[in-house]
């Protein structure tokens, strides 16, 4: 079956739960409820969570590893449970794991192989993703004796090797030092720019927050949030007032402060205050005739973390 | 089809680079060689009739150790994939179920074939050594054993799919048992058993195994009898069907798993 890769989204969920038998008892326990999700192709889009909030599930239901209980899965307008659905996917998996006694070089070409590539230029393929990677060097090193960073990364060639349209990374960063990090940030940075799209699930949220064009966050096996990290994230209007040049033993700008409503702290020689934004002027007045010296004045932003943490306590308070 | 070909040499072949790489094929082919050693020392105990018992002991040691390793490599295969979870890159990949359990089920044959072709060589240096030439029947002997282990190798990856491994290490060693003595059993439970139930399980179960010893020509390769084409040939048919029956039953098996 011919995939268009150019039309309509990449990914498409409908309906999508996923029931698991409980030993013992007769409710069955959801990982996955009435989940609805659409990936635009060419994005890059982070999958949020806690442990066991469904991620690894609905990916595995994506890649036909396991079966929705009810609901379905697209691929470019293909059911995931047709083979031909992972055509265009790459795939890397939260903690890989190759056959240790292959080599570097082996199991890439073997998974350029499996992507549809011939033999010949399968070894070709592999050969330009290992230099990608900077694992070139590598290349005829047994896989038991690589470092887990590596294996991480061996594991991204496997993914990259087919040239997919679509990379469904679970973790990817999982195990790389910080300098990997950044090269893994690039090269997704990159393989947007060449009109991939990728579906990431990630902890690390402030590079969620830096590459993601849109995320979606899963509490418990439903959608809690969706949309572009700005709109995730919920607008403040305190502002944060940082001052140098006041004596911290000093109880006057303390009680002007107190006065304002504002929340102070200690930050190095300075004091860094949480206002209201209409209080900001009035207080930093105050303060500067307290001979405070006014460093700067920033809006108070929540993070995607902030929104992460505030949209699955919300959920789970409910 | 293209795409079928290639997805099942591919994971045939690293399915047996793998295999032949392991510590475990080394161990064994280590111990089929020693059978082969005990076996040839054996024959020396009889100078009359030495070349038929080396002969003999040989093949027996030949059958023994390559039903051994492909057993043991068989019924590890599918487990450990999940187990180790190197099953997800791969089937992130467009291939299909069965398509993943036929092309690890030819890499295990592949390593089998490895260690045979070496306990061959092995098996030709002694007749050279002792008798000065290889009788043609070495090679009618060998590729039927071969097939003897590649049907052990079915069932081994047919139980693996539903059984721990050392279950399914124990049960198709024990299916191995029973098809090589099959015909002497079934006389014998004849003998013995005559309820209903006792001959309705024993025509089961007569159907269902599989007659190994039908894949066994030591006789005729000792005694210098010669077999006919025709009776080679359908021993072969009845080796392919009966494995690519326990193949389908194991990818149907395995199509159902979720991982």
């Amino acid at each position: 079956m011919a995939i268009s890769k150019n039309d309509g989204p990449a990914i498409t969920i409908s309906s999508l739960t996923k029931l698991y038998n409980v030993p013992r008892q007769k409710q069955k326990r959801s990982a996955i409820r009435d989940l609805n999700l659409t990936v635009p192709n060419g994005e890059i889009f982070g999958f949020l969570g806690p442990n066991g909030a469904g991620k690894t599930t609905t990916i595995k239901i994506l890649l036909n590893f396991i079966t929705a209980t009810s609901g379905h899965a697209e691929i470019f307008g293909v059911s995931s449970e047709d083979d031909n659905a992972r055509q265009p996917i790459g795939y890397v998996p939260e903690q890989p794991y190759f056959p240790k006694f292959l080599t570097t070089l082996e199991v890439v070409k073997a998974h350029g192989s499996l992507s549809g590539f011939g033999f010949g230029s399968s070894k070709v393929q592999a050969e330009d993703v290992l230099k990608d990677l900077g694992m070139y060097d590598h290349r005829h090193t047994p896989l038991s004796k690589l470092s887990k960073g590596m294996t991480q990364r061996v594991a991204v060639a496997t993914a990259l090797v087919g040239d997919p349209q679509l990379l469904i990374l679970d973790e990817p960063s999982s195990g790389l030092d910080p300098v990997g990090r950044k090269e893994l940030r690039d090269l997704l940075l990159s393989l947007k720019a060449r009109g991939k799209t990728i579906f990431l699930s990630s902890h690390l949220l402030s590079e969620m927050e830096a590459i993601c064009d849109r995320v979606a966050v899963l509490s418990s096996g439903r959608l809690v949030g969706e949309g572009r990290p700005a709109d995730i994230v919920q607008d403040s209007d305190k502002a944060i007032v940082l001052i140098g040049g006041l004596a911290q033993l000093d109880t006057l700008w303390r009680q002007d402060a107190a006065a304002l409503n504002a929340e102070y702290k200690l930050d190095g020689p300075n004091v860094r205050f949480t206002v209201d934004g209409e209080a900001a002027y009035p207080l930093i007045s105050r303060l500067i005739g307290h001979g405070g010296a006014l460093i700067s004045v920033t809006p108070e932003r929540e993070t995607l973390e902030d929104a992460f943490l505030r949209l699955v306590e919300q959920d789970l308070a409910a | 089809m293209i795409n079928v070909f290639r997805h099942l040499t591919t994971l045939a072949g690293i399915t047996m680079l793998e295999g032949a790489r392991k510590q475990i094929f080394h161990v064994l082919m280590l111990f089929a060689m020693t059978l082969i050693v005990i076996a040839t020392l054996l024959g020396f105990l009889d100078h009359n009739i030495q070349m038929k018992v080396i002969k003999d002991l040989v093949c027996v040691a030949i059958l023994v150790s390559s039903c051994l390793i492909s057993i043991t490599l068989s019924v590890s295969g599918l487990p450990q994939e999940l187990e180790l979870r190197t099953v997800y890159p791969v089937m992130a990949k467009p291939i299909k179920r069965w398509e993943f359990v036929v092309g690890k089920y030819l890499g295990t044959v592949g390593t089998v074939t490895i260690g045979m072709l070496i306990m061959l060589a092995a098996f030709c240096g002694i007749l050279l050594a002792y008798s000065g030439h290889v009788s043609a029947g070495v090679f009618m002997v060998m590729p039927f054993l071969l097939l003897e282990a590649c049907i052990v190798a079915a069932i081994g990856v047919m139980l693996s799919t539903f059984c721990s491994t050392p279950l399914a290490w124990f049960l198709t060693v024990f299916v191995f048992m029973i098809g090589a003595f099959k015909f002497q059993l079934s006389e014998f439970l004849a003998a013995k058993d005559h309820s209903v139930v006792g001959k309705v399980v024993e025509a089961v179960g007569y159907q269902v195994l599989p007659n190994l010893e039908c894949f066994n020509f030591k006789d005729s390769l000792v005694h210098d009898i010669p077999v006919s084409g025709i009776y080679l040939l359908q021993t072969g048919l009845y080796g392919f069907v009966y494995t690519v029956a326990v193949l389908t039953l194991a990818s149907l098996a395995f199509a159902q798993k979720e991982f």
